[in-house]
């Protein structure tokens, strides 16, 4: 704000002043007023700036001298010779300034009357504040010390009246207005003796007044012992007291304090002291327990009346003894001692048990004592009271309890160390070493024999003490000499230990080496074996052994002897169970054992073969949880019959062992196991594995059949060929005679016509005869080396004629098809015959496939193939897709005659011709059929082999292919199945093989993905090969597949079982084709 | 701009006030602050107008007691919306922040209500507490005033600021003088010497 001159000031600044005067004091203190102010003035002067200078000094600065310059004007606030601040103005233009200097000197003379006002009111306040705080605390100190007399007064235990020197009352505390019977309101002001009547206790005469004989004496006074204060309802209570006189400052007396108590309880107690004191000596004369009194020295001072009984002596007599004098030798040091740490560590009381000896009856007493010790006041000792009950009985009883207890510890020690160990030896060395730790002796040990009549006999366990070795005759045969002969005979004579000792009936024998100062032994005998002798030997000193050492020893002995007992048993039975359980484990057959429940209980190896599991898996599980339900539900089947029988049955089934998939046929006998009450306890199971027994029985059969019908086949074709060359020559004379009279008669006669009917009757019987010639090869051949398809090639014409037009024909001939040597004629007679037989097979229309190819057999496969020879041959396929032939049939193909068409449809000779044609080259024939589902017949013959023996053996040399991978096998003609296995294995391959479709899909969900390829036959009972593929897909998407079949794949394809292309072999086959046609299906689907 | 012709009394002076003067009491005494605050709000409601007061301190009971005294019933003039008592600090720091704008629009629309309502005139008592001075948005309290000053001429609410010396320092208080046209001094209204007026207070702030 400017001012519009120098020399006056505005209304507006006057305003602002005037404001700021009024204002300022509403400031509630200096520097709320100073920036207030400045602020204000800063804003009234426009000066540059301008601060404020609190001073809080005394004396004050000598602010007066500071002169303004041109810049600075500082303006002290100030109240007569007190500043109390400045203000510093900095100025920019003094001309400006200059007008406001008197009111702003003014303003601050304002200021500092406002200030020192306010210091003064300050200070004012302050002494008004102290004062107050004074009389405060004194007040507060008054009121305390008041409170404290009160309470003093109030709480002390004694009842206090004060009077003034009148023997008016003044005041009189809680305890007196309680023992007087009168309230402090009652008795202020009243005469003392009004409220404190006094009597003497016995006389009941009236007190001397307290307050009269203290004003008179001028001192304290006590009353007479036996003061009776008589309270305001009349009762009387015995009181103690004394009176006071109370002083001025001066030493004037100005009233009398009496304080008094009441003692009425005190005599009562003192009187029942006295009583009771009597009532206690009484009781101390009459207790059945030692009560004994000892001075600082030791010596009895006092002994009550059972002093005598305990100590054999009258009570006078013991007076002034040593308190030790009878104490018992054994316990006289500990009992010295204890009493003595008594003493050093200033015990008051004490308890200890010792033992007393009557010196008349030499009764050993066991006291408990309880005593209690008195000491001056420098700690020594002044005397002992002591109690001692006697607890000879109770010791005596805790002896047996102990002793009783120490029995059966030692006892059970024994008994543990026989449980715990089952070989023989070990268990008596540990029984020997504890007897030996129990007696603590320093010897013990077994002997046997213990038979006297024994000329040696050994120890064969003994534990000694280092200085007292006896291991010299360890294990070692030692002479019986007579001595110890006779010791024996008593020990086995005697019931009990015997014992020798010093004092005993037989002194013990001394020695060097194994002298003896006392010994205890007893004859043992074990239910297995002879007796043993059982001892031990004191050497160090003679011992007497107590009655619980022999009682002990003689149970110990029996201990042993129970113990060898069951030891041996246990021995025995477990190497019975040994040798029984080598049997079980070594024997062949699956041996398992199950509960009536059908829980195993036990099983062998093999039987965890089948199980795949090993025994302790198996027990305590059934049938059910490792085999399938219908399975499962044959076994238990069969253990319920074999328990209704309650005789052993037999079986056979089928199984498949579950360790490596293999099938085997067991033959199973369940024998039913009943205890002694005849109770059911289980069933015994025993399965021998008779698949390769049945095989062979079977191909024995089969062999015999084949025997029988070669043999038939032999007797038909020697039959047969012998009537039909006979009958041929005479066929020959008839047809020659025929002939020649026919040259001779005119043919216009019927004699010629005659003649000529001969002649052709005896042409066919010729022809029939050359056929079973033909059957009993015998027929006349030219064998000559041809090649087969270029032989059957020339026959297709024919053979089409043959089967005519609804019967599709096609000819598949193989690659390098070895040579063989036959009479073509014969190759003629065989394909025309075979499709005969195929035409006559068709109904309507169908298909006949020939097929030609290479074959090699070696003795693996001829061994399981009945019929097969070793060696190469060409093949020679011919199948249809006819009807079939029945099982029932197929035995008799071959037969001369044997037919299955009507009469006069045909010879039966077709097949036999045929068959004695491959006979006649050395080759066989094999057939395949099922009933409904065609007939392959695979015709063999040898290959031949040229005179330079150039042959192609490359295909024999080579070896056979092998593999690593895993293969399904499936196939439900189990010896095909176990060839093929065998095959499949020899060639390196990992082969789970299955019976069934249905049970190569459960081992193809449990074998989890490891299979590579599966090879599997293709008509099967359950479902098809294909519909199994396919079945196996979800599980096995990329799997590899390989059908065989005895049909040809064409037939199959045709059939629409399989797909064409699939890898596929024909039955039968050698190990070579199938390890090539494995790889080549396991290669060509990678 | 509107001039104010109507005059108020404010019930603790002798003095009337133009309606929607912007005054500052500045008091020591708790004993003052309550009186005029009392008086303030009873001459205001005799008169008609729409009050409303701003305090930490009083309470409704303490009013309708007071009210009653003279004749007043507090509930019914609540009801018509002619009476609004609200704590200073939630008036000022709602969420903790004083924002200057939002009480303008606030008071501004206190006054439009009071007109629709059909009120002759409006009225206000705050009370400043020291808190504003350490909130956000504190160090704008003088801007909040005098843009008050500027407010009230197109909202002419009658305001009286109280401000207790004890509790602001001087050298606050002498810059609360700068932002209010009147101020009240020893029961007296006066002109204020020291207001600067709102343009040249903003400016040079």
């Amino acid at each position: 704000m400017k001012v519009s001159n120098s020399e006056s000031l505005s209304v507006e600044v006057l305003g602002r002043i005037t404001v700021l005067q009024s204002m300022v004091t509403l400031m509630p203190d200096k520097v709320s007023m100073l920036d207030f102010v400045c602020q204000g003035l800063k804003d009234i002067t426009g000066v540059k700036s301008l601060a404020y200078r609190l001073i809080d000094g005394n004396p004050p600065l000598p602010i007066d001298n500071v002169k303004p310059t041109v810049t600075t004007q500082v303006f002290p606030i100030k109240y007569n010779a007190v500043t109390y601040a400045e203000l510093n103005f900095q100025i920019e233009k003094r001309e400006v300034f200059e007008p406001y200097i008197p009111f702003i000197q003014n303003f601050v003379n304002m200021l500092g009357v406002v200030f020192e006002g306010q210091a003064q009111r300050n200070l004012n306040e302050t002494l008004m504040e102290e004062l107050e705080r004074r009389v405060a605390e004194r007040t507060s100190e008054l009121q305390k010390k008041e409170e404290d007399l009160r309470i003093t007064l109030n709480s002390i235990g004694d009842a206090v009246i004060s009077t003034d020197v009148g023997g008016n009352i003044t005041n009189m505390n809680p305890v007196a207005e309680k023992l007087t019977g009168w309230k402090l309101a009652e008795g202020i002001g009243r005469q003392l003796t009004d409220v404190f009547r006094i009597v003497d206790a016995a006389t009941l005469q009236p007190a001397l007044n307290p307050v009269k004989k203290v004003l008179e004496t001028d001192e304290i006074v006590g009353f007479a012992k036996h003061t009776s204060l008589i309270t305001k309802n009349g009762t009387h209570h015995q009181i103690a007291d004394s009176a006071a006189p109370i002083r001025n400052i001066d030493g004037s007396i100005c009233g009398v304090v009496l304080v008094f108590r009441d003692v009425t309880e005190e005599y009562r107690i003192a009187e029942a002291l006295r009583t009771s004191e009597e009532k206690y000596r009484e009781i101390i004369e009459r207790t059945g327990d030692l009560i004994t009194i000892v001075d600082g020295n030791g010596a009895l001072t006092y002994v009550n009346h059972c002093g005598e009984k305990i100590f054999g002596l009258p009570v006078d007599q013991c007076l002034g003894k040593s308190a030790l004098e009878w104490v018992h030798p054994e316990d006289r040091e500990k009992t010295g001692k204890w009493f003595d740490d008594c003493i050093n560590n200033h015990l008051e009381q004490s308890s200890f048990e010792n033992r007393q000896i009557n010196q008349v009856t030499k009764e050993i007493f066991h006291l408990r004592w309880t005593s209690s010790f008195h000491y001056d006041d420098k700690g020594l000792l002044l005397w002992v009271n002591g109690l001692a009950h006697d607890i000879t009985e109770l010791k005596s009883r805790e002896e047996e309890r102990r002793s009783h207890i120490r029995f059966l510890e030692n006892l059970e020690q024994i008994d543990r160390v026989i449980k715990q160990e089952t070989d023989v030896e070990q268990m008596l060395w540990n029984i020997v070493k504890t007897v030996f730790l129990i007696f603590d002796c320093d010897r013990a040990w077994l002997l046997y024999p213990c038979d006297p009549n024994a000329p040696f006999f050994r120890v064969p366990v003994e534990v000694t003490k280092p200085e007292y070795p006896g291991a010299e005759v360890f294990n070692v045969d030692v002479p019986i000499s007579p001595d110890q002969s006779l010791s024996i005979l008593e020990a086995l004579q005697s019931d009990s230990p015997v014992t020798y000792t010093d004092g005993t009936e037989r002194p013990v024998t001394s020695g060097k080496l194994f002298g003896v100062q006392s010994q205890l032994f007893m004859s043992i005998f074990p239910k297995l074996g002879d007796p043993w002798l059982f001892g031990m030997h004191q050497c160090s000193h003679p011992r007497i052994w107590t009655e619980a050492e022999k009682r002990l020893f003689k149970e110990i002995g029996r201990r042993i002897s129970d113990g060898l007992s069951s030891t041996l048993y246990l021995r025995e039975l477990q190497e019975s169970e040994s040798h029984l359980r080598t049997l079980v484990q070594t024997i062949p057959d699956l041996i398992w054992l199950k509960d009536p429940d059908g829980v195993y209980l036990s099983c062998n190896p093999i039987f965890e073969r089948f199980f795949g599991a090993k025994e302790k898996e198996i027990i305590g599980k059934t049938d059910y949880q490792f085999l399938n339900r219908e399975l499962a539900d044959f076994f238990r089947d069969h253990d319920r019959k074999a328990i209704a029988a309650r005789k052993p049955t037999s079986n056979e089934e089928w199984v498949t062992f579950a360790d490596d998939g293999h099938s085997a046929l067991l033959e199973t006998i369940k024998t039913p196991m009943f205890n002694e009450s005849g109770q059911l306890i289980g069933v015994l199971g025993i399965g021998r594995d008779i698949t390769e027994r049945k095989k062979a029985e079977e191909e024995k059969i089969k062999l015999e059949g084949q025997l029988q019908q070669a043999q038939k086949m032999e007797a038909i074709g020697q039959l047969a060929g012998g009537v039909a060359h006979d009958f041929n020559n005479m066929l020959g004379v008839i047809l020659g005679h025929a002939e020649m009279a026919m040259y001779e008669v005119d043919p216009s006669r019927s004699l010629y016509a005659n003649l000529e009917e001969i002649r052709k009757a005896a042409t066919r019987s010729a022809d029939i005869t050359r056929q079973l010639l033909a059957f009993a090869r015998k027929q006349t051949i030219v064998p000559k080396v041809i090649d087969l398809n270029e032989t059957i090639e020339g026959m297709l014409k024919m053979l089409r004629r043959l089967v005519g037009e609804n019967i599709a024909l096609a000819w598949l001939p193989g690659d390098g098809l070895w040579n063989v040597k036959i009479d073509p004629s014969q190759i003629d007679q065989i394909m025309a015959n075979l499709f005969v037989n195929a035409r006559a097979a068709i109904i309507n229309a169908g298909k006949i496939i020939v097929e030609t190819g290479n074959k090699t057999f070696d003795e693996e496969y001829c061994n399981v193939h009945a019929g097969f020879v070793p060696g190469e041959y060409a093949q020679i396929v011919v199948s249809d897709s006819g009807i079939g032939i029945d099982k029932e049939t197929l035995p008799h193909i071959f037969e001369p005659f044997f037919t299955t068409k009507g009469v006069g449809e045909g010879t039966g000779l077709g097949l036999a011709m045929v068959y004695g044609a491959v006979m006649q080259n050395n080759g066989f024939i094999n057939v395949y059929s099922e009933s409904g589902k065609g007939t392959t017949f695979t015709i063999y013959l040898p290959r031949h082999i040229d005179q330079v023996g150039r042959v192609r053996t490359e295909n024999a040399v080579e070896p056979a292919l092998r593999g690593d991978e895993t293969i399904l096998l499936v196939e439900d003609e189990q010896t095909v199945l176990e060839m093929t296995r065998s095959m499949l294995e020899l060639l390196g391959y990992t082969v789970f093989s299955a019976g069934t479709p249905r049970e190569a899909l459960r081992m193809a969900s449990e074998l989890n993905g490891k299979i590579s390829l599966l090879l599997t036959d293709v008509v099967m009972p359950e479902m098809n090969g294909r519909d199994l593929a396919q079945n196996l897909l979800p599980l096995y998407p990329y799997l590899k597949c390989l059908f065989m079949s005895g049909y040809t794949s064409d037939i199959i394809a045709q059939q629409g079982i399989l797909d064409e292309g699939v890898e596929f072999i024909q039955k039968p086959f050698s190990k070579k084709d199938l390890a090539n046609k494995v790889r080549l299906a396991l290669e060509n689907n990678k | 701009m509107q001039e104010n012709h109507i005059e108020v009394s404010l019930g603790f002076t002798d003095e009337k006030v133009p309606v929607g003067t912007h005054m500052c009491l500045v008091f020591t005494k708790d004993e003052e602050r309550v009186d005029s605050l009392l008086k303030f709000f009873l001459s205001g409601l005799q008169a008609g107008e729409r009050t409303s007061c701003f305090s930490e301190e009083l309470t409704e009971e303490t009013l309708r007691e007071y009210l009653a005294q003279n004749n007043i019933s507090y509930d019914e003039r609540k009801t018509e919306k002619a009476i609004i008592l609200a704590g200073a600090s939630e008036v000022y720091f709602e969420s903790g922040v004083f924002d200057p704008d939002r009480m303008l629009n606030t008071l501004a629309a206190y006054y439009d209500e009071a007109v629709q309502l059909g009120f002759p005139a409006s009225r206000l008592i705050g009370e400043m507490i020291p808190e504003i001075q350490h909130v956000p948005g504190g160090d704008r309290l003088l801007e909040y005033e005098s843009k008050v000053s500027m407010l009230l001429r197109d909202h002419p609410v009658t305001t009286v600021c109280q401000y207790d010396a004890n509790l602001f320092d001087g050298a606050t208080i002498m810059e609360v003088l700068k932002v209010h046209p009147k101020m009240i001094i020893n029961g007296m209204v006066i002109n204020n010497p020291f207001y600067i007026h709102p343009k040249s207070y903003l400016k040079g702030s």
